[in-house]
């Protein structure tokens, strides 16, 4: 069975987009970094769309801290979307990375 | 007509030039004047010429005696001359008004009359002769059509009918379909005094219709009536020649029409096209007058052209009456149509070649299918010729065996493996071997792959040992696949097999490697992790650490707990991203580093600082991904002072069963250089519990998206009665594991602890 594409890059003008969906386990780490290695290298403001994901493994957390770093280092900031209540945004303000990168929650579809 | 006046006593009065004539006299040098001296010169015979009349029996002499002679036909002979003629004599004796009685005789000469009277009977008896002697039926008829003559040929039919007269009925012996035709052929020739023909059949007296052909001529007679003379020929041989003959032509017009393949017929003197079917003119694009307008060398491939020189030629020779050739016709929008050529010579009546049929078959998808054939046999020649290559630059051995387990090809290197020498015949069938496990124990041989693959199973690295017929063991592994037939049938197998006993030995010093690292990990683990039961002093202690793969027992989470000073204890948990090795000396490091740190100076802010200043520099490896909580509780007071570098955020479960989660915020290890860790403090009651906790435990989720979390933790709490360390940590740990359907992804460390004073 083919497995879903869980790991897409959007880009525009000026904006690379990294798209995770649904369970982001150790299989997709590869994946992702590379996408997220990708955007980087392509010098246009990147963001990481956790918004459709429903859990981060801690190697994707591990790449999102690598990838934010470098871009932390070269005066940019990462954006990173994440649905307000979901594993990816308790993750991420667990590990305290809103110093570095910029966590923005989207209250999911259907709430106030 | 001749007149003659003579007296009773035979003296000549009068006798006109024509009658003198007639008895051959040539006056007026012959003076007779007298019928006696006439007499002498002269014999009378019957007109048949056998009898000689006497005197008495003369004309003259008759009249004399008083008779009465009329039409009397005599054959009159000179005797002087050759002089002879028919007479017809009339006359009488006569007495005049003085009383003298005279001799009047009228004569008449039929001489040329009785000729052509003989003449024509002459010709009637040939006429009949010869229709008697004809195969035909002859007939003759008046002008009314009235039939007075027939010949015997009449006896052959049936339905003539015999009038009462004489003539012939004929309507009844036709059949009945041809009546009216010969009846309106008939009326138009006799009214138009034209030659009768017509086709009819005539019924036999066998009672058989045969065809015949009727003709009859209109000849006018010399009295200028009309005489019909009419014969009717047997055509029936030839009628049905021609009707076989029409209907042969009929079925091949139809043949040729209406055939699913072209068709055509070209003349044979100058090559160019009679007619063709309507198939051929859509088979090459061309119609019925552009073919007729091309020569046949014109849409002929070039090189298909000397194809046909020798069969012509022996056409023309009378060597060959037919051929069969595949050629190439051009179509008219300028591409070769393959076509199968079949070319039959027509002779006219001398023999000569006249024109050929040409059957022609369109065999494109044919030779299309031919030439896919070949590629696809050259390919598969190719392929075989590229699996053989690779088979034989294959360091593995490669056998091909067929469906009765006979060994059809081995390679290179598989001889070698099997220690076939170079001249040694290659053993014929898998019966050959017998097979042993790796164990040593016998193997039957239809557990080996090959025999396997026949069955239709795929085999991948089944190891055994290979007993060749000479007796060597070799240790092999043998992946093998089923070879099917086009409708799946397995007609074969290929097994690829390598020689492994160097990597069983490989495999063996790995497994005493892994061992080995085991043996390293569980001392690593035994030197990391604390033991759950040690004790601290006035602390109460739950401790339970648990990995997800029994096999990696060293996993990333970490904690530790160690007494700083009287009444000060220190507990650290903490994550590092990965497990094994590597990540138990990353533990190490972290925990040693916090260790060592907490003795200079145990504020949890400061040795967190300090600990992310050391791991942040060293560049010696890849950031990897470092949490950890780390406090201080000094038990005489029931101070908590504490600091979070990134990891999960600990609870307090209150004596009194509230849950408070601790504020705790900051970055994990190795981001940023110089990050100032904020501590925070806390006062515990006698029977609180700390509760702290790695990700395997929030992380536990089950096979949806449901993940058990700091809810699931916090829930726990509030509903738990215990206030054991030990019980809220085994139960926690429970309570995630059964969240996830009994089994956790990830490892997962619990460390519960709080005051313990004396009695409780």
């Amino acid at each position: 069975m083919v497995e879903p594409e869980k790991v897409k890059v959007a880009y525009t003008d000026d904006r690379a987009t990294v798209i995770g969906l649904g369970e982001l386990d150790l299989y997709y780490i590869s994946q992702f970094d590379k996408a997220l290695t990708d955007a980087v290298s392509s010098n246009k403001s990147v963001v990481v769309d956790l918004t459709g994901a429903t859990f981060i493994d801690s190697a994707i957390l591990q790449s999102i801290i690598k990838h934010g770093k470098t871009i932390f280092n070269r005066g940019d900031r990462l954006k990173i979307l994440v649905t307000s209540g979901s594993h990816p945004e308790f993750v991420l303000e667990t590990v305290g990375f809103n110093i570095i990168v910029d966590i923005v929650s989207i209250e999911p579809d259907g709430s106030d | 007509m001749g007149i003659i006046i003579a007296t009773e006593d035979d003296q000549l009065i009068y006798w006109n030039p024509a009658a003198r004539e007639i008895h051959g006299f040539k006056m007026p040098e012959d003076s007779i004047v007298s019928l006696k001296e006439a007499q002498l010169s002269y014999e009378l015979w019957t007109p048949d010429g056998c009898h000689l009349l006497e005197l008495d029996e003369w004309p003259l002499k008759r009249m004399k005696r008083g008779e009465t002679v009329r039409d009397l036909e005599l054959r009159l002979r000179r005797l002087d001359q050759d002089w002879e003629r028919i007479i017809s004599y009339s006359g009488s004796m006569v007495e005049t008004a003085s009383g003298e009685r005279l001799i009047f005789l009228s004569i008449y000469d039929l001489t040329e009359q009785r000729k052509a009277e003989a003449a024509l009977r002459e010709s009637e008896e040939r006429f009949r002769n010869l229709a008697e002697s004809l195969p035909h039926l002859v007939w003759t008829a008046n002008a009314d059509g009235t039939v007075d003559y027939y010949n015997s040929r009449v006896a052959q039919y049936s339905g003539f009918e015999r009038k009462p007269d004489g003539t012939l009925a004929w309507q009844l012996v036709l059949h009945p379909d041809d009546v009216e035709a010969t009846i309106i052929a008939w009326q138009s020739a006799m009214s138009n005094k034209q030659i009768y023909e017509v086709e009819q059949r005539v019924r036999m007296i066998d009672g058989s219709y045969r065809w015949h052909l009727s003709r009859a001529y209109p000849v006018r007679q010399h009295d200028g009536t009309i005489k019909w003379f009419g014969t009717a020929t047997d055509i029936h041989e030839v009628k049905e020649t021609q009707e076989q003959l029409h209907e042969s032509e009929e079925k091949f017009r139809a043949v040729f029409e209406q055939a699913a393949i072209g068709m055509g017929r070209i003349s044979f003197k100058d090559a160019k096209w009679i007619d063709v079917n309507e198939v051929l003119c859509k088979m090459l694009g061309y119609s019925v007058e552009e073919f007729r307008a091309t020569p046949w060398p014109e849409i002929t491939h070039p090189d298909d052209i000397d194809l046909e020189l020798i069969p012509f030629r022996q056409m023309a020779a009378n060597k060959l009456n037919s051929y069969s050739v595949e050629k190439r016709f051009l179509h008219k929008e300028g591409y070769y149509v393959w076509a199968r050529l079949t070319l039959s010579l027509v002779r006219d009546a001398q023999g000569q070649p006249d024109y050929e049929i040409a059957i022609i078959e369109d065999i494109s998808d044919r030779k299309r299918a031919e030439e896919a054939l070949n590629q696809a046999r050259e390919e598969a020649e190719r392929r075989s010729a590229e699996l053989t290559s690779y088979f034989e630059s294959m360091a593995e051995g490669a056998v091909l065996i067929d469906a009765s387990g006979k060994l059809t090809y081995l390679n290179a290197a598989g001889r070698e493996i099997l220690k076939i020498p170079d001249n040694a015949p290659t053993p014929g069938s898998l019966s050959d071997y017998n097979l042993r496990t790796l164990q040593g124990e016998s193997m039957e041989r239809h557990r080996a792959a090959s025999y396997r693959a026949l069955q239709g199973e795929t085999i991948r690295d089944l190891k055994h040992i290979v007993i060749t017929p000479d007796g060597k063991e070799i240790m092999v592994s043998a992946s093998a696949s089923p070879v099917r037939d086009s409708s799946g049938k397995v007609i074969g197998a290929t097994t690829i097999f390598r020689d492994i006993k160097e990597a069983v030995e490989f495999e063996r010093q790995q497994a005493k490697l892994l061992e080995k690292e085991q043996h390293i990990s569980e001392v690593l683990q035994k030197a990391l992790i604390p033991e759950a039961d040690y004790h601290i002093p006035c602390c109460d202690l739950g401790i339970r650490y648990e990995s997800a793969y029994a096999e990696a027992r060293v996993g990333g989470d970490f904690y530790d707990i160690f007494e700083i000073s009287e009444n000060k204890i220190a507990i650290l948990i903490g994550d590092v991203a990965g497990k094994g090795l590597e990540a138990s000396i990353q533990v190490a490091a972290v925990r040693h580093t916090i260790r060592s740190y907490a003795f200079l100076d145990p504020r949890p802010g400061r040795v967190l600082t300090l600990a992310n200043e050391a791991l942040s520099r060293d560049s010696s490896t890849e950031i990897t991904m470092v949490t950890a909580f780390f406090a201080v509780l000094d038990t005489s007071i029931g101070a908590l002072t504490y600091a979070n570098a990134g990891h999960e955020i600990p609870f307090i479960r209150r004596f009194y069963g509230e849950v408070e989660e601790l504020n705790a915020e900051g970055l994990v290890f190795g981001v940023m250089p110089g990050y100032q860790y904020k501590e925070q403090s806390a006062l515990l009651h006698d029977k609180d519990r700390v509760v702290t906790f790695t990700d395997g435990v929030t992380e536990a989720r089950t096979n949806g998206s449901n993940i058990f979390g700091k809810e699931g933790v916090s829930s726990f709490l509030a509903t738990t009665q215990n206030i054991n360390a030990e019980e809220i940590a085994k139960d926690l740990l429970q309570a995630a594991k059964d969240f996830s359907g009994g089994k956790l992804k990830d490892d997962a460390a619990v460390v519960v602890f709080g005051l313990q004073r004396d009695g409780d």
